[in-house]
């Protein structure tokens, strides 16, 4: 009787299996924008804690020798990251990463390239912290703030009392980097049903990008990311996340996490080590299929496209484009 | 075959199998005897599961969605089981040790993530 019902089961999952991965598609309405931004329940978004949050995310004296702030490297003028291949002070690292966006990260899962940081609270004290970032120490941030008249109201506001502590910097610094989402592009108003909001090349690119070229695969969600993290076969010696995870997951040696394809800058850089500057090479390189090595991606599977098809693609990609996100800097606090 | 026909035919094999693995819970109590639970895996979730987790039970665990996963679990005591790589369609398998708390993850999709109770 065990062995019957063993058989029927199987047979059961290999057809329910079946049918299901042969109806894994894609719609627009997969790509619906969300109506709210999340928080979490210990950080909830208020209007006081994002001033506070935007003036400390501006102010350079966050950094020990008082010239860099978080916006030096997340830029309104550059999407919200710095445009380069690499990251300023980074410049002796052997091998420097390039700055991600920080637009849309109240959504994120992971954070960082590596994920090695899981909330924006945590991820938040890390530039400070690093030593070729903002080179400084949190107990003596705390101090620095606390002699800076200009900060007591602010945290008062935003936490009912004036201390300044390191998870309230963090909490702050998180809170309104929630508030940056990418402005509505045409892609939105083409999901929303506007059928004239993007060309007919982008329509054909849509389809390329969820049909034969599989990006879909990842790059999935509003966002374009489901945050999942890929070996994609750059010929680079870092290991990504298989530095911050235990060696024998050999899937995540060199593995890298997907970034959103929203709001990408004209000429790039694009990839975690800023290597290609055109989305032409981009598609070329998952065209190709990327470096065979043991960790390569199971998604990456290698395809040919027509130069019409990468001109579709690229098309679309560029609907994915909301315009900068502008916001006025805030008023530093005086000493 | 037709899209509707094909959604008609996955939601009776899903009964069936529902009922089967309903059977198999109720012998379980009375025999006492090690059952395999049936789970499923998607894009990014572990489809819920009705049946209750006893120590030296096995899931068969099946990757439903067209992507791979890598999925990992995380035992009480702190110790990391690596179940290596999983592709579309394949079934893989586990056998609970005893009796806790675990939490089921993958290393490719942070998102995935589920704490299953398992009872002794």
């Amino acid at each position: 009787m065990m062995k019957i019902r063993s058989l029927v089961m199987l047979a059961c999952t290999v057809f329910s299996v079946h049918a299901s991965l042969a109806e894994d598609k894609f719609t627009r309405s997969d790509y619906q924008r969300p109506e709210a931004i999340p928080a979490p329940a210990n950080n909830p978004l208020t209007e006081e804690k994002i001033t506070l949050g935007k003036t400390l995310f501006f102010d350079p004296r966050l950094s020990r020798n008082k010239d860099m702030s978080c916006a030096t490297c997340h830029s309104q003028d550059h999407r919200w990251s710095d445009g380069r291949v690499v990251p300023l002070g980074s410049e002796e690292l052997t091998q420097p990463r390039r700055t991600p966006t920080v637009m849309n990260s109240a959504w994120l899962k992971a954070l960082m390239w590596d994920g090695r940081a899981n909330s924006l609270e945590a991820q938040a004290v890390l530039p400070i912290t690093t030593a070729h970032e903002m080179n400084y120490n949190m107990k003596e941030l705390v101090q620095r703030l606390g002699e800076i008249k200009g900060y007591q109201p602010l945290f008062d506001a935003a936490y009912d009392d004036a201390e300044i502590t390191t998870q309230r910097i963090a909490m702050a610094l998180a809170t309104f980097q929630r508030t940056l989402v990418s402005n509505t592009s045409s892609f939105d108003r083409w999901v929303e049903g506007d059928e004239d909001a993007i060309s007919s090349s982008a329509q054909r690119g849509f389809e390329i990008f969820n049909g034969k070229a599989q990006c879909a695969a990842c790059h999935k969600s509003w966002r374009f990311t489901d945050d999942s993290f890929h070996d994609i076969g750059l010929d680079s010696p870092d290991r990504g996340r298989g530095k911050v995870i235990p060696v024998e997951v050999t899937i995540m040696q060199h593995a890298f996490k997907t970034p959103t394809l929203r709001d990408l800058p004209e000429d790039g850089p694009f990839m975690h080590d800023g290597s290609m500057t055109d989305l032409e090479e981009v598609i070329k390189h998952y065209e190709d299929g990327g470096i065979q090595r043991e960790s390569l991606s199971k998604e990456m599977k290698p395809f040919e496209l027509t130069e019409q098809q990468r001109t579709d693609l690229i098309a679309f990609l560029k609907t994915l484009d909301g315009g900068s996100l502008d916001i006025d800097p805030p008023v530093l606090p005086m000493e | 075959m037709n899209r509707e026909l094909k959604r008609w035919l996955s939601g009776m094999m899903l009964i069936i199998t529902a009922l089967i693995s309903t059977s198999g819970s109720a012998e379980q109590l009375t025999e006492s005897e090690p059952v395999i639970h049936q789970m499923s895996l998607t894009h990014h979730d572990f489809e819920e599961w009705t049946f209750t987790p006893r120590a030296n039970d096995t899931l068969a665990i099946t990757n439903k969605s067209d992507i791979a996963h890598s999925i990992y679990i995380t035992y009480p005591d702190g110790t990391v089981v690596n179940l290596d790589v999983q592709l579309p369609g394949e079934t893989f398998t586990w056998t609970i040790p005893a009796a806790g708390n675990y939490m089921l993850q993958c290393w490719i999709h942070p998102i995935i993530r589920e704490e299953m109770t398992v009872s002794p």
